[in-house]
């Protein structure tokens, strides 16, 4: 007689639970069964009767679930009461769904169990250690009554809700309940789930349960505290939940994912990921290694998926992503350096100052006859054409697209106030502001930087005598000068760093005139 | 948006849904069969001319990837077209020799198809030169993502068209029935696209690419829309409103994130430029059944004699669908 029994909630893909609970039964782990209500009875009795042979399953009576509702820990005590009861030599009970997959053999984990015979897997922490619920509801699910469904009456649901908060409504905890949360698969000891079970208060628990948010995730979290001695507070299922809350599924695709993570468990598989089913659900003699498991070691791969999805890549419009002013996170991908009006003054300008700075520089790219791109290109990067008309019909996304093209490489370019003006707009208004109170070239608001405006009426673009003495100070920082720089809303103080104009002055030019 | 304008959409949606019935009435069954379409099936609707050339490899590409039924709207073809997808199993095919651009484009027929046959199935609205790539599609059927969205409560799916065309003249491959034209037509543009927002529909509005730098250097407003909602859990009140660009309701356009975040979508590969565009510009700029006066075919056959090669020293070359992820040109957004 196996000392593991497993309880299995069930609603969809059937016949994957029944080959996972086959898996189970046939190494002598005895499985008690829940199929949700709302499940066919033609479906029902297929699944039952594809699981007759085997003596080691039970089904219990069917309730009708809702995910977020007391149903669900209903229909798991009944199953665990069941299996306590019909099946004396299990010691510990572990709560799987019908998406769930064993990712190592049962005797590695039945192994793992006996060495720690005391111990309760139960992920359990308090409110205030909680950071994974979603909606804003933590301490409230305790302290608020939801007698209404989520999915199905949600407007009742947010109406109940708010009017519990206005008439400041709060529930009184029943004595000895400090509320935890914590993952709802679990593997308890047979005497923490019967001392559970068994309450004398059970009753008087189970209305003040059957009202919270979401019960799944807090009855046996909270109820443990009082009985368990031993809590290893984590969830012996690996799951990952994604921003809204929502399990993430696995696909054939993360096979090596979910070997790496060397949990005993996995949930939610896709039903149609064969492959997963085929390598998991055989006993190829597997290496044991008798591995602690590691669900953070797969993280990274799910840290990601959040990241993208609620702040995406800096800079980039594409049809899936086009943020409001505003919540670009980045107006674009990298910083980026607009001279304006020094190819003016001096001669090769650009030449120059790609030499120096090894890096690319265009020229005017907004010159009103053709994008000036270095080198004289009729294209660049991605593609973008230096048409004139092409560049203007949308000129901030031709801006943002060569510095999406061009990552990894530092783009500057010139600007004057001879160029197409329409991208002024995009130019972050600190920049502008600078700009305005610059003293300038006439009407226009953005003007050459200071260091050479006083000449640049006079003197002739090229010209040799340039006195702007060395204490002079150009708008220019190092390397990156007026730059409408990806993260402008943050960094404004640092961007207008300063140097001394001698030390950037073109030499090259201005000694051969 | 105001009430009145909110109602003049509802109009709207219910004119087209009447003008579908409307024009269906010159569809004529060729091979019925959608009595073999089950309740948790992807569907492809596709309206074709004279493409028997592409439907070998079409067919192959989405059975592969979990399209359990196609169905057709021939417009009269004359090459075979409809007589070869009358003999596949899955396929169940219509003809009509009416009006492509009376019918709008194809969407009338297309709409009264997905009215009747695609309620509450998930459906992938292409043509026969469109190929859906989206995040692991090399290792997920379409009803992994299917099922994936329907778990996550989202509706509709974005894709946007990206133009492929062979590195040199387009009539230099020939291309060969059966065969993946990606081997030919395997460059395209990674980052020169322009997005406006359409306010009245909520939608992205996406120009550029090849087409547009190619042939609309003058006149960019007039290039070719790139933004397509492909596929879609369909409810027999929708309504495709232009071509498979935008719908109605309006809320299943925002298939983009305003918040900084970037959602699931995919690209449909266009495999225009094979060596049959040239011919295809010619026919259709005689039949004059295209969009805006066949615009885009005129400057296409006008650009064509002179310069027929879209490649550049920019064009990237395609290899798999987390190439495009990487180049910002589709999003894996939440599905890990």
């Amino acid at each position: 007689m196996s000392s593991l029994g497993f309880v299995m909630l069930c609603h969809t893909a059937l016949h994957r639970a029944a080959q996972v609970a086959r898996h189970w039964a046939e190494r002598d782990c005895p499985v008690v069964i829940h199929v949700d209500r709302q499940v066919k009875r033609s479906r029902y009795d297929d699944f039952r009767r594809e699981l007759a042979d085997l003596e080691n399953v039970r089904f219990t009576k069917r309730l009708r679930c809702e995910w977020g509702t007391w149903s669900l820990v209903q229909a798991s005590q009944s199953a665990a009461e069941l299996l306590l009861a019909e099946f004396p030599g299990v010691r510990h009970v572990y709560l799987a769904s019908g998406s769930c997959l064993p990712l190592r053999p049962v005797d590695e984990l039945q192994a793992y169990l006996a060495a720690r015979p005391m111990t309760d897997f139960i992920e359990s922490v308090t409110i205030r250690d909680v950071d994974w619920t979603v909606g804003g509801l933590n301490d409230e699910r305790f302290k608020l009554r939801f007698p209404f469904s989520w999915k199905r009456h949600r407007f009742l649901f947010d109406t109940y809700v708010d009017l519990q908060r206005r008439v400041g409504y709060r529930r009184q905890l029943p004595d000895g309940v400090v509320p935890h949360l914590g993952s709802q698969w679990w593997c308890l000891t047979r005497q923490t789930l019967t001392a559970i079970l068994q309450d004398p208060r059970r009753r008087e628990l189970e209305r003040f349960f059957s009202l919270v948010w979401i019960p799944d995730e807090s009855y046996y979290q909270t109820l443990v505290r009082n009985y368990a001695r031993t809590i290893e507070s984590r969830s012996l299922t690996l799951s990952k939940f994604d921003f809204q809350g929502k399990p993430h599924v696995f696909y054939d695709d993360h096979l090596h994912l979910l070997r790496r993570s060397d949990c005993f468990v996995a949930r939610k598989i896709w039903p149609k990921a064969n492959r997963l089913y085929n390598t998991f659900l055989t006993d190829d003699a597997a290496i044991s290694r008798m591995a602690e498991p590691a669900p953070g070691k797969i993280d990274r791969v799910f840290s990601r998926a959040l990241e993208r999805r609620t702040r995406g890549r800096p800079g980039l419009y594409m049809h899936s992503r086009f943020p409001n002013p505003d919540w670009e996170n980045g107006k674009t991908a990298a910083p980026y350096s607009v001279f304006h009006g020094f190819n003016d003054l001096f001669l090769d300008f650009e030449g120059w100052l790609s030499r120096r700075f090894g890096t690319v520089v265009h020229g005017n790219i907004f010159d009103p006859r053709r994008a000036r791109f270095a080198g004289d290109a009729s294209t660049y990067a991605g593609g973008l054409s230096s048409s004139a008309t092409m560049r203007d019909y949308n000129p901030e996304h031709f801006l943002t697209s060569m510095i999406w093209n061009t990552r990894g490489e530092r783009q500057s370019f010139m600007f004057g106030p001879r160029d197409s003006q329409k991208i002024g707009a995009f130019w972050p208004p600190t920049a502008m502001r600078r700009f305005r109170s610059s003293p300038g070239l006439g009407r226009c608001s953005y003007t050459c930087p200071t260091a050479i405006s006083p000449i640049s009426g006079r003197r002739p673009p090229c010209c040799s005598g340039a006195r702007s003495n060395s204490s002079t100070r150009c708008a220019m920082s190092n390397p990156a000068p007026i730059s409408g720089s990806g993260r402008w809303r943050n960094s404004s103080k640092n961007r207008w760093r300063t140097c001394k104009a001698s030390s950037m002055r073109p030499r090259g030019p201005m000694r051969s005139a | 948006m105001k009430a009145f304008k909110r109602y003049a959409l509802r109009l709207q949606r219910k004119k087209y849904l009447v003008r579908a019935w409307r024009k269906s009435r010159a569809l004529r069954v060729v091979a019925d069969r959608t009595n073999a379409i089950g309740p948790q099936d992807v569907l492809c609707f596709c309206t074709l001319r004279n493409e028997k050339v592409r439907l070998k490899y079409f067919l192959s590409y989405y059975r592969d990837r979990g399209i359990s039924h196609f169905l057709f709207v021939d417009n009269d073809s004359n090459d075979g077209s409809r007589e070869y997808l009358a003999e596949q199993d899955d396929c169940s095919v219509w003809t009509t020799p009416e009006s492509y651009k009376r019918a709008r484009f194809g969407m009338d027929w297309i709409n009264r198809l997905l009215r009747l046959y695609g309620h509450k199935h998930w459906c992938l609205v292409v043509d026969p030169d469109e190929f859906l790539v989206y995040p692991f599609s090399d290792t997920r059927p379409i009803p992994a993502l299917t099922d994936w969205l329907d778990a996550s409560s989202i509706k509709s799916f974005g894709a946007m068209i990206l133009d492929m065309y062979p590195k040199g003249a387009i009539t230099a491959q020939p291309y060969e029935e059966g065969s993946d034209p990606f081997q030919i037509a395997c460059w395209f543009d990674p980052g020169n696209y322009v997005i406006q927002r359409n306010w009245q529909y909520g939608n992205l509005w996406i120009q550029g690419g090849p087409r547009a730098r190619t042939f609309f250097t003058d006149a960019p407003a007039k290039a070719p829309a790139l933004n397509k909602i492909p596929l879609v859990k369909w409810h027999k009140s929708y309504a495709y409103a232009s071509s498979t660009h935008m719908l109605l309701p309006r809320g299943l356009n925002l298939v983009y994130d305003e918040w900084g975040g970037e959602k699931t979508s995919g690209v449909l590969l266009h495999a225009k430029f094979l060596d049959t565009f040239s011919t295809k510009a010619r026919e259709e700029l005689e039949r004059r059944q295209h969009y805006a006066a066949s615009a885009e075919y005129k400057a296409y056959h006008a650009g064509l004699s002179e310069n027929p090669d879209f490649w550049t020293k920019w064009s990237e070359r395609y290899i798999n669908w987390r190439q495009l992820e990487i180049l910002g040109l589709m999003s894996k957004g939440n599905w890990a």
